[in-house]
């Protein structure tokens, strides 16, 4: 492969530009709007108004200001964490006995037990908001976080369970295998061989479930009516209501929101992208 | 005592599928057993049932007084090395190697004091506090054998371990596991596929196919003696060369006539009942001979050939030949002056030629 750009003949050149100027696009279709929603948390509601695109004129924090005094952010904020981190850790550990048993166990009926499972993925959540309102209601669990945190458990069932019976179908029998010659019983040799060898697995699956949880919108606002309970996708209503547009605050709490999965996928993204892809090459 | 007892072994997988119909095997307290076979003979699942790693189907297994059939792999006293390593890939290689002792609940110090023991004997001391993958094949392969060794288990189980290495480091490391055997003076069972890796490791050989046990004898006995033609062509590298020939008598004994030429030997009365039928003539490359003192010109025990490839493997050529429409081998001395086109005539060693049976494929005693 050529590296110089001066070693090119100019239909190599071209290429080289088109490429490239292709790679910008798609990262500015992606950046675009989220540096744009960053940026416009620093100008006044006047300036957003005159000139959507242009750049803070002095950086500004009163957006962060009135987008607290606006809507109870900090306690949705507290509320978001609680749900997803225990819905994450939740559905991590319980899928990823549910994917080692896929993985390694064969028993009747498995094969079509894993595909009702993954089933799920493929259901639109529109279809489940109605029948997930009545098993959350009659479990009494209307407006609390626990209902929040199951239904999130559940939702990213499917995902967690491909990933993670994935991550254990990698990892060779000879040791588990060598673990019980060890002298290992079942639980030991799950918790301390299996689950740190699918670390990438786990990671990625937990990864996944934590942004899926943190955004998630629908949900959270039929089974909550409550600031106790509300997360933080759901204090962005507090911003358009009918009649006054505080374009500022808004852009400020969108900015306190999505910081947070931006900040998780930036430090995981490789581990995520690699345990998706795991199987497809062989190593 | 940590002998070794498979009484009428069977093994069936789910689906009806039969991998072991009767497998009676008998190993000795300290000895070295080298399971060998082309793959899918049953020697693996052999090795995984006296690991505990396989349910045994029918049959009773012993290892020294005590039946195992229903035996946790934990409970038996035994230590396995497998083909892929199967290092915990989280832990250092101190970390691995005290895994079990920690599990039985030995004492710290003396975990530490076992762990550096066997470190040393494998010189790998100075990689305990590595992570596996942190490791080349060879010290990844010294690092399962010393998870093995740390234990003093009664029984070592070793499937395959130098598959996966190197030319060179295969053979460096055969001579290390015969003086870790010499060493630890407990009983040894090996599986490989690779004769070589056999003859030279064990006391004692099983060779196997479809799940049976087709001989079980020493090195030596197999290679002289092979009881088939299964063995005879499994053991030796290159290996023994057959040829169909038909037997008849002649004034003075037998006669093998292939399409042009023919053999005499003396033999025995077991023949007679042979005598016109079809038997396939075995014999191996290095009893061919094209010179030197067991070389004749006698007509009786010569056959003549057409050299198609010469191999020179340094000390020795290994002549690739055909002789009366059938492939030949001849192993001789480097110094020889062989070159493919050639037409040469080699000397057959009639003291050690092997007859089989053309149906049974069962060695002819003569």
């Amino acid at each position: 492969m050529k590296t110089s750009f001066g070693a090119m003949t100019g239909r190599e050149r071209l290429c080289f530009v088109l490429k490239y100027l292709f790679m910008a696009l798609c990262v500015v279709v992606a950046l675009f709007p989220i540096i744009w929603v960053i940026l416009s948390s620093f100008k006044t509601n006047a300036e957003i108004l005159s000139n959507g695109i242009s750049l803070p004129t002095h950086f500004g924090f009163d957006g962060y200001k009135s987008a607290l005094d606006m809507a109870p952010i900090f306690k949705f904020f507290g509320n978001s964490v609680i749900v997803t981190c225990c819905a994450t850790v939740l559905n991590v550990l319980v899928f990823a006995m549910a994917g080692y048993a896929f993985a390694r166990f064969r028993f009747p009926c498995d094969k079509l037990l894993y595909m009702l499972l993954s089933l799920s993925l493929v259901i639109p959540m529109t279809a489940l908001l109605q029948p997930v309102y009545s098993v959350v209601n009659n479990l009494g669990l209307y407006d609390t976080k626990a209902g929040l945190i199951l239904v999130n458990t559940a939702l990213n069932m499917p995902m967690s369970l491909l990933i993670l019976r994935g991550a254990f179908q990698s990892i060779p029998k000879a040791i588990e295998e060598a673990a019980y010659i060890d002298g290992a019983g079942f639980l030991r040799t799950f918790f301390q061989i299996m689950m740190p060898c699918a670390k990438g697995g786990l990671t990625s699956a937990a990864v996944l479930c934590f942004l899926n949880t943190w955004n998630e919108f629908t949900f959270s606002l039929i089974l909550t009516s409550s600031e106790s309970a509300r997360t933080l996708p759901l204090s962005l209503s507090y911003f358009t209501s009918q009649f006054s547009f505080n374009y500022t605050a808004l852009f400020a709490a969108v900015t306190i929101a999505v910081i947070p999965s931006i900040i998780v996928f930036a430090i995981f993204q490789e581990q995520v992208v690699s345990s998706l892809t795991a199987g497809s090459v062989k190593e | 005592m940590a002998s070794i007892s498979l009484n009428h072994i069977k093994k069936v997988y789910p689906g009806d599928i039969e991998v072991i119909s009767d497998l009676n095997l008998q190993i000795k307290d300290k000895e070295f057993v080298v399971l060998v076979g082309p793959s899918g003979c049953g020697k693996s699942t052999t090795l995984r049932m006296i690991a505990g790693l396989e349910e045994i189907s029918d049959g009773e297994m012993y290892i020294g007084d005590r039946k195992v059939n229903d035996v946790a792999p934990k409970d038996r006293d035994i230590a396995m090395v497998f083909q892929n390593y199967a290092l915990y890939p989280h832990m250092t290689v101190y970390k691995n190697m005290a895994f079990a002792l920690k599990l039985r609940k030995t004492p710290k110090d003396e975990i530490d004091r076992k762990v550096h023991e066997a470190a040393k004997v494998l010189d790998i001391e100075h990689l305990l506090n590595r992570k596996p993958k942190q490791l080349s094949g060879g010290q990844r392969q010294r690092v399962a054998l010393g998870r093995a060794m740390v234990r003093d288990p009664a029984v070592f189980l070793l499937d395959e371990p130098l598959s996966n290495l190197d030319a060179k480091l295969r053979t460096q490391m055969r001579t290390e596991i015969i003086k870790l055997h010499q060493k630890l003076d407990t009983t040894f069972v090996y599986v490989t596929h690779d004769q070589t890796e056999a003859m030279t490791m064990g006391d004692r050989i099983v060779v196997m196919k479809g799940g049976e046990i087709q001989q079980a004898d020493t090195p030596q006995t197999l290679y002289d003696h092979p009881c088939n033609l299964f063995v005879a062509g499994f053991i030796g590298s290159p290996q023994m060369n057959f040829m169909d020939a038909e037997l008849g008598r002649d004034a003075d004994g037998y006669k093998l006539t292939f399409a042009d030429q023919s053999l005499h030997f003396a033999g025995s009365d077991a023949l007679s009942e042979y005598v016109g039928k079809t038997v396939v003539f075995g014999i191996r490359p290095e009893n061919l001979h094209t010179s030197g003192e067991k070389f004749t010109q006698n007509t009786a025990h010569t056959l003549t050939m057409h050299v198609d490839i010469a191999e020179l493997m340094g000390a020795e050529i290994y002549a690739h030949c055909t002789c009366d429409g059938t492939s030949v081998t001849v192993r001789t001395p480097s110094g020889e002056p062989i070159h493919a086109g050639d037409t040469i005539t080699a000397a057959v060693d009639m003291s050690r030629i092997h007859l089989f049976d053309k149906q049974t494929e069962r060695a002819i005693a003569f």
